[in-house]
């Protein structure tokens, strides 16, 4: 697979609004360094995540998809992390089992204060996706 | 016709077609499918038909009209272009004429459908007659002969063994037939005789009134109850044509794609506001009949059946023509 | 024990006359078509020999109980075990009402392909009835045997429901065996699992070409129940109308994901497909993760709740 010149990886996050996307923003008023190649989503709670959502970012231009929510026990509604857990983990396995890499996708749990994690984690992604590089199955063609 | 031998046959095509994408069935996994190929091919014993025929691929199902893009209020459009030269080898009679039935459908005033023309003036059609008959296949019922070469450029008669006729129907089919070496002879073909023959109640010319005049009649729901609203019946018929168009809009810039449509399918008929005509299974599988039989013949003259067999063999719900005809005609359950 | 078609015809009947039910639904013969029996609903007494039960009932019959009973009709249905789960998903699913069906168990032999049976060997089906005699079917009193290892219908290959489950009533007749031809009923899965990702993408893609997505394996399948398919919407439009690699991709990841831990494994689906797109091997994907995942003991039985509808607080994490 031949990497694009000057191609980064993009990395859509689904941030839940109680916990995650909080942390973000700790992440950057605590002026904490991180790779630019994240595009912050912000939904209710991890378990508003659709697969469905996943699978487009990644039509669309997306590298890898995201998914930040509560640590369990700490989800707004109780147990909407834990619902997503489930769900994401079945996503993830299809999508290997249809070709798609499947570190493309990742769920998290960052609390509004770990700003150092959400930092950690996006570092992580990026280089786990500088390696396996833009995706190559599902890109929708464009106009001319 | 000329007589030749089965592989001067396929070098000869393949000689004629260079340059064009080949589009010739192709068995995969059980199943028989047109697509493309390097050349022609020698069919195998169990050939009889395609599951799905050649139609796609004049009419795929689906295919940008055009390209859009927004700038400064103001929108420019470029016209798709999605034709190339091809041969379709191959294509039983049933085909052959349900693609004469799309030609004059699609050129039909005022708005002739120029993308499907255009790729149609660039398609050789080369026909082969029927020596076996699919299960399912009805064609002389709906008036249709398996020896016929209706839309075709090109017709392949196999006869003994090894041994093949060739006939020209067209400027193109005599241009490359000019090309074949062989000897020009009078063979006899004898055809396959269709496995169905329809319990028909009424000569082909008045059916569509012997129809009409049941458009109320309790053998439709009786049929039709047991319709599961799929396409498939639709998709597969080598006639059926419908289609509608939507944008694919990605932010200021997009396509504009049209996509087989089916008036078996639930959302087929419904408006905005949410009425729908066609309600349920029973008004969608009577239109979906009575456009072949009734309201085509009644308009065009063509019924727009042309007995491929294929919604019969393939409805999961044993929904087809013979038992419409025989629930209308009141024998029945 | 013969196949014992008068024993179903005569539960149909008593069941019509005690007005345990308003209808009946089974299969009947194809007057025009004779290896295709198709669904059909029996209301009088006095018609339940239009019946029939042969080994080429090859339709499912859960997904018409669905519209079927929807004004309250009381329908009794015979039903083999794909049948009889198809139902109870559709009662877990609220989509039918618990009273308003009797299950009548059909003990399954499995069932042929009559096309191909038609093809090969039209003779038999000139038989009065039929006999199960585990690896062939014998016609009687022709005597002509069919072997299930040639035309076992691709769905009955996988069954594991030959004996009809959660019904109301089984028929004692034949059939209902082990099925030898489902030792392994995830080896598909685990083949396309071992292969390389890129091959597993070319896999699908492969038959991503073929579907015309004409959406026959959603309209036949009794999981595939909602009020409106979200595959069906314009706004948000999940699924584009245009038919690429992108968008089949979607239309069978949703799918897929949609009757995870619900798919009943009635093979239906596979069944109906036209051009024979692997939709079992997908379905089996979601059960056997099913199991993997979350111990989900034979996931094709339907049940109160679904996998995917709970949780566990040591549910696995693969995220890493």
């Amino acid at each position: 697979m031949s990497v694009r010149e000057g191609w980064r990886p993009k990395i859509v996050a689904f941030c839940c609004n109680w916990c995650s996307y909080a942390g973000a923003d700790l992440a950057g008023t605590s002026r904490i360094p991180y790779p630019a190649s994240v595009r912050i989503i912000r939904v209710p709670c991890s378990g508003r995540v659709n697969p469905v959502f996943v699978v487009r970012a990644l039509q669309r231009g997306a590298d890898g998809v995201l998914v930040a929510g509560c640590h369990p026990g700490d989800c707004h509604y109780s147990t909407g992390n834990l619902y997503a857990r489930r769900r994401l983990l079945v996503t993830r396995r299809l999508l290997a089992y249809m070709g798609i890499e499947p570190e493309r996708l990742r769920l998290c749990w960052v609390s509004a204060s770990e700003g150092e994690r959400f930092a950690k984690v996006i570092e992580e992604m990026t280089a786990v996706l500088e390696k396996l590089g833009p995706v190559q199955q599902l890109r929708e063609e464009g106009p001319p | 016709m000329k007589l030749v031998r089965g592989s001067d046959m396929l070098r000869w095509l393949r000689r004629c077609g260079e340059g064009r994408r080949w589009v010739v069935p192709a068995k995969e996994d059980r199943h028989w499918l047109f697509a493309e190929r390097d050349g022609p091919v020698v069919f195998p014993p169990d050939y009889r038909n395609a599951t799905v025929g050649p139609k796609g691929w004049l009419l795929p199902r689906s295919e940008p009209i055009l390209y859009y893009r927004w700038t400064g209020g103001r929108v420019s459009v470029t016209p798709a272009q999605g034709w190339r030269p091809q041969v379709i080898y191959g294509v039983r009679p049933c085909d052959l004429k349900a693609i004469a039935l799309l030609d004059s459908i699609m050129a039909s005033e005022p708005w002739p459908e120029t993308q499907y023309l255009t790729r149609r003036a660039h398609t050789v059609l080369v026909g082969m007659a029927c020596t076996a008959a699919s299960s399912c296949c009805f064609c002389t019922s709906m008036g249709v002969h398996p020896a016929e070469s209706y839309a075709a450029d090109l017709m392949i008669y196999p006869l003994q063994g090894e041994e093949y006729g060739v006939a020209a129907f067209s400027e193109v089919g005599r241009e490359w037939l000019a090309q074949l070496e062989g000897e020009e002879a009078d063979a006899a073909f004898s055809p396959a005789v269709p496995a169905l023959s329809l319990p028909m109640p009424t000569s082909l010319e008045d059916l569509p009134g012997w129809l009409e005049r049941r458009f109320d009649d309790p053998g439709w729901q009786r049929l039709a109850w047991r319709c599961l609203s799929c396409g498939l019946c639709a998709y597969l018929c080598p006639t059926c044509y419908c289609y509608g168009i939507s944008d694919v809009d990605r932010g200021g810039a997009g396509r504009r794609v049209r996509w087989w449509d089916a008036c078996t399918l639930p959302d087929f008929s419904r408006m905005a506001g949410g009425h729908d005509p066609r309600p349920t299974t029973t008004e969608r599988v009577r239109q979906r009949i009575m456009h072949k039989l009734a309201y085509h013949p009644a308009r065009q003259g063509e019924i727009l059946c042309t007995g491929c067999g294929r919604c019969i063999e393939y409805c999961p719900m044993g929904i087809h023509l013979p038992a419409a005809l025989r629930l209308l005609g009141g024998d029945g359950r | 024990m013969s196949w014992a078609l008068p024993a179903v015809d005569a539960l149909a009947a008593r069941l019509l006359e005690d007005r345990l039910v308003d209808a009946v639904l089974g299969w009947a013969r194809d007057p025009d078509l004779p290896w295709q029996r198709y669904p059909h609903r029996v209301d009088e007494p006095s018609r339940v020999g239009e019946l029939v039960w042969d080994p080429f009932c090859a339709p499912g019959l859960a997904k018409l109980v669905f519209r079927m009973t929807e004004g309250g009709l009381k329908l009794g249905v015979l039903a083999r075990g794909c049948d009889a789960l198809g139902v109870w998903r559709l009662i877990h699913d609220r989509r039918i009402a618990r009273e308003n069906v009797y299950l009548l168990g059909l003990p399954c032999p499995g069932m042929a392909d009559g096309v191909r049976v038609w093809e090969e060997c039209p003779e038999a089906f000139d038989a009065a009835g039929w006999e199960d005699h585990g690896s062939h079917w014998v016609a009687v009193p022709t005597g002509i045997r069919l072997p299930k290892e040639r035309f076992l219908l691709d769905k009955c290959l996988q069954c594991q429901v030959r004996w009809p489950r959660q019904c109301d009533e089984v028929l004692a007749v034949q059939g209902g065996s082990w099925n030898p031809f489902c030792e392994d009923r995830y080896r598909q899965v685990r083949q396309l699992e071992e292969l390389p990702l890129p091959q597993r993408f070319d896999f699908w893609r492969g038959w991503f070409e073929r579907c015309l997505r004409c959406f026959a394996c959603r309209q036949v399948c009794p999981a595939c129940n909602c009020e409106s398919c979200s595959l069906d919407q314009f706004e948000p439009n999940w699924l584009e109308r245009e038919v690429g690699v992108a968008t089949q991709f979607i239309f069978h990841f949703t799918r897929a994901l949609h009757v995870a831990g619900r798919c009943v494994d009635c093979g239906e689906c596979q069944r109906a497909c036209p051009v024979g797109f692997p939709l079992g091997a997908l379905n089996r994907k979601m059960m056997k993760d099913m199991e993997d995942l979350f111990g989900v003991r034979e996931p094709f039985v339907p049940q109160e709740s679904e996998p995917l509808g709970e949780f566990a607080l040591d549910d696995p994490d693969e995220f890493r």
